[in-house]
């Protein structure tokens, strides 16, 4: 009984034991029953409030799953389970970190008498450490990206460490064994390396620590600034480590370089004469004011900043204008009373009309940009303006040159387009779209959109004619013929331009197209005209020639005769003698037929003249025609015994007019006979020939022969004569050049003094 | 025989040539005429006397239009062996032609004293050849 008592308080002790350990402790029986927990534990597994002891262990854990059963199985069979950590999902959803040491306890027969479990919560510990590892890598990360590497120089062994950035930053080896000698040579020589021995010097020395920015060339000779950092650490009064961390910050640097460049070119900007740049700040006054915009609205930057807003120098309905479009563009509901379009994001660049001081007024071209703070509230705005009065001048000027141009174009009846060759685009101006019948609003306008409208005829030369002067690159004209829709053609004079680029690459052909359908007509009436004026001319010209030649024959043929008469009549009033005066008497008469026969001439030449010698038109055979001039010369011919020879094998027939052939037949056989030499047989040859498609009459002779040196001039006047011949009158030759001029052709003649004479007729 | 004026008539009209000597004989002036019907029998004819000169004529009433050698031509070959003439020859141009070509060329040639239009006219012939014989004396 006693040991009965005894066991029992034992277990009672235990029990008492188990529940006031400070850690968590339980102890199971063989049915994994509760036969004790300490408070710890009822702490740790928040089972306060609860009956544990006689009940269940995975009655009260009933998340415990089927693993953890089996490892309980195990130790109840002797095995101990120990877990520095796992995550316990308890059935509310929390996790907990636990650890645990599970093992069996033996009875005093040494059998299994259940569990024995000791765990621990390390949620709180476990977490900690968890962050330390998140920070660590957050760290190590940081350090890669922001290239900081640590180093250390323990000051007892002088022995030195780097991390691997501050290899990296070195760019050496990983096998680099650093000393501080070593390590200093990496300074760039001067004031860099000179700080950094003072610094080491003074943290062995003085316990200093250090913080400076120095300039390292690295291994492969790249200059790397960066940012030391170091202190020094004490044990027991004597410094033994100095350690720190060592950043590149080459690329801050170069971006500092760049920011302080680009803030000097801001400034500049800024300081701009003209550009006006004017800020201002969250209420709305000026606050900065440069010199630009002294120069182009009058008044000091004293006068603005800090005193005024742009409104002095703004036109209200521009502003009003300005808000409207901002709340319009920034606003969909225009009845959002909270709306401020000031804190959007307004970057607007529209004309404005600025206000001097001295109350003129000038377009400018401004782009409002507002600041805003990272709430997104005002803080002002930025306005950049440029004065624009010379580029609307001149844009003014553009639109009214080329409102002239249009009028040019529509008086001209001219239109011109260019021709983007790259893109194929095609800009026509609207005189164009007129003369080619065509509405504006049509199709996208293409190179073949013109090609369209040109006449099927014209087609394949104007093609080959813009592909030549696109090659050749020449301004070239055209005219060719458009049809319109309507069916109408059109004359169009085309003249077109190349444009290259700096390549010498053709990029844009220029050109302009004038319509000449009147003028075109006109010019054609014109021509017309001028032929038949031509024409005219001509046979004024003629007309005039033969008036001119009338007078000269008038002049010499008929003055002389007169003159005879008059002396003849003088030597009559005074001459008393009757035989003489019977002799002058005679004299008359040889005066009078002479005059006569000249005069009867001269009318005969009139008629030639002045009738209509194409009317009596016959057929001419040539062979009939010498046949009967023949019978009429027979005399002549008989006493002369001329051998008349001819060849009308060219041409045997001849449209004329008969009565002239014959007499042109008759004057010239008679003239080789009359003209004769008496030192040859007299021969005359006639030939007919087409030369240049117009028959030639060729009479040839081997008579007298003319000088025409000297007689050339008068050969075809009337009454000259070049021979002492009885028979010589000087008629012959006047009347044939008479008759074949009036018949429209002309005689020539080819002589040699003693050789012969050839004369030429060319009927036209 | 100094004081006879040596007169020449160059003209294919013979009704001229007639009127001439008439008209010349008419005024009974010491004169000796002679004719030719064109420029190149006086050519000839001077040609043939070069050596002796003093058959020369004083005075030449030169036709302008003839056969084979007009007035112009001849003056052309009188002027070529006017250097070898040692007798001062006064030359008239005589013609019906109005023509101012005609007119303009006679007066470009300073051997020609003067273009005279037919019909001379006695007057005017007694006048020119009175000066002559004058111009002769002195």
């Amino acid at each position: 009984m006693g040991q009965y008592n005894n066991t029992e308080l034992l277990e009672k002790h235990h029990q008492i034991f188990i529940e006031q350990t400070p850690t968590a402790i339980a102890m199971l029986d063989v049915n994994m029953v509760y036969l004790a927990a300490s408070q710890r534990w009822v702490k740790d597994f928040k089972l306060e409030g609860e009956k544990i002891v006689g009940r269940s262990h995975y009655d009260i854990f009933p998340e415990i799953g089927e693993d953890w059963k089996i490892k309980n199985q195990e130790c109840l069979n002797g095995a101990i389970d120990i877990c520095d950590e796992a995550p316990f999902y308890r059935k509310d959803g929390t996790m907990q970190w636990i650890y645990w040491d599970v093992r069996p306890w033996y009875n005093m027969d040494g059998e299994i008498g259940g569990l024995l479990m000791h765990t621990g919560d390390i949620t709180e510990q476990k977490e900690k450490e968890l962050e330390k590892k998140r920070f660590e890598t957050i760290l190590n990360d940081t350090s890669k990206i922001a290239r900081i590497g640590t180093w250390e120089l323990n000051l007892s062994t002088n022995k030195i460490i780097w991390s691997k950035m501050i290899y990296d930053i070195h760019e050496v080896s990983q096998d680099f064994e650093p000393t501080i000698e070593s390590s200093l040579e990496f300074f760039k020589e001067g004031e860099s390396r000179d700080a950094a021995t003072v610094a080491i010097q003074n943290a062995i020395s003085q316990g200093s620590s250090i913080n400076l920015d120095l300039e390292l060339i690295n291994a492969k000779g790249k200059s790397v600034w960066a940012k030391f950092i170091g202190k020094v650490e004490y044990v027991k009064g004597t410094p033994t480590r100095f350690y720190g961390i060592m950043q590149d910050i080459s690329s801050i640097r170069s971006t500092e370089q760049r920011l302080n460049k680009a803030h000097s070119e801001l400034e500049a900007i800024f300081n701009s004469k003209s550009i006006a740049v004017i800020t201002t700040d969250k209420d709305g006054i000026i606050n900065r004011y440069n010199s630009g915009a002294e120069q182009l609205l009058g008044y000091s930057a004293a006068e603005m900043i800090g005193k005024q807003k742009p409104e002095i120098y703004m036109l209200e309905e521009e502003l009003m204008q300005f808000r409207k479009d901002m709340i319009a563009e920034f606003n969909d509901d225009v009845t959002d009373k909270d709306f401020n379009y000031r804190n959007e994001n307004i970057n607007d660049t529209r004309q404005w009309t600025f206000k001097r001081k001295n109350g003129t007024t000038f377009p400018v071209l401004s782009t409002i940009t507002a600041v805003n703070n990272e709430q997104s509230q005002n803080e002002g705005f930025i306005a950049v303006a440029t004065d624009i009065s010379k580029i609307k001048d001149v844009k003014d000027k553009l639109r009214r040159k080329n409102e002239l141009l249009n009028h040019a174009e529509k008086i001209t009846m001219m239109g011109n387009w260019q021709w983007n060759m790259v893109l194929d685009t095609v800009v026509w101006s609207s005189n164009l779209y007129e003369i080619f019948g065509f509405d504006e609003e049509n199709v996208e306008l293409k190179y073949d959109t013109y090609l369209d409208f040109v006449h099927p005829d014209d087609k394949d030369f104007v093609v080959e004619h813009i592909k030549n002067f696109i090659a050749s690159n020449k301004k070239k004209g055209l005219v060719h013929r458009i049809v319109l829709e309507d069916g109408t053609v059109k004359t169009i004079k085309l003249i077109g331009e190349v444009i290259t680029n700096a390549k010498g690459e053709i990029t844009e052909v220029i050109g302009a197209c004038q319509d000449i359908t009147e003028s075109k007509k006109a010019e054609d009436k014109l021509i017309e005209a001028k032929e038949e004026l031509e024409i005219f001319t001509k046979k004024l010209s003629s007309r005039n020639q033969q008036l001119a030649d009338f007078t000269h024959i008038t002049s010499h043929n008929l003055r002389a005769p007169v003159a005879n008469l008059n002396s003849l009549l003088e030597i009559y009033g005074y001459s008393e003698d009757e035989e003489e005066r019977a002799d002058i008497f005679d004299k008359f008469s040889n005066v009078i037929h002479h005059l006569t026969s000249t005069l009867n001439t001269l009318i005969e030449a009139l008629k030639t003249k002045v009738g209509n010698a194409n009317e009596n038109l016959d057929d001419c055979d040539l062979n009939v025609l010498l046949e009967n001039t023949t019978q009429i010369l027979s005399g002549e011919i008989l006493k002369s015994n001329i051998v008349i020879t001819s060849d009308f094998s060219q041409v045997s027939n001849l449209t004329y007019n008969k009565i002239y052939l014959e007499s042109i037949f008759l004057n010239l056989v008679g003239n080789a006979i009359k003209y004769r030499s008496e030192n040859r047989s007299p021969e005359i040859n006639i030939t007919s020939e087409i030369i240049d498609g117009k028959i030639n009459l060729k009479f040839q002779d081997n008579g007298l022969g003319i000088d025409l040196k000297k007689h050339g001039h008068k050969l075809f006047g009337l009454n000259k004569i070049f021979h002492r011949h009885p028979e010589a009158k000087g008629v012959g030759l006047f009347l044939t050049k008479t008759q074949i001029e009036a018949m429209g052709g002309s005689i020539s003649a080819v002589s040699e003094v003693n050789v012969g004479t050839t004369f030429i007729i060319n009927f036209n | 025989m100094n004081d006879v004026l040596k007169t020449c008539i160059v003209d294919d009209d013979s009704i001229y040539r007639y009127t001439m000597v008439k008209t010349l004989e008419s005024t009974q002036l010491p004169m000796e005429i002679m004719t030719f019907s064109d420029g190149e029998e006086a050519i000839d004819f001077m040609l043939d006397n070069l050596d002796e000169d003093s058959v020369f004529p004083d005075v030449i009433f030169l036709d302008i239009d003839m056969p084979v050698m007009d007035g112009f031509q001849f003056m052309e070959e009188y002027i070529k062996i006017k250097p070898r003439v040692g007798k001062k020859i006064t030359i008239y141009m005589v013609s019906s032609s109005l023509d101012p070509v005609d007119i303009t060329r006679a007066n470009n040639i300073s051997a020609i004293s003067d273009y005279i239009v037919k019909p001379i006219g006695l007057g005017k012939l007694k006048e020119i050849m009175t000066e002559l014989l004058k111009e002769r004396k002195d």
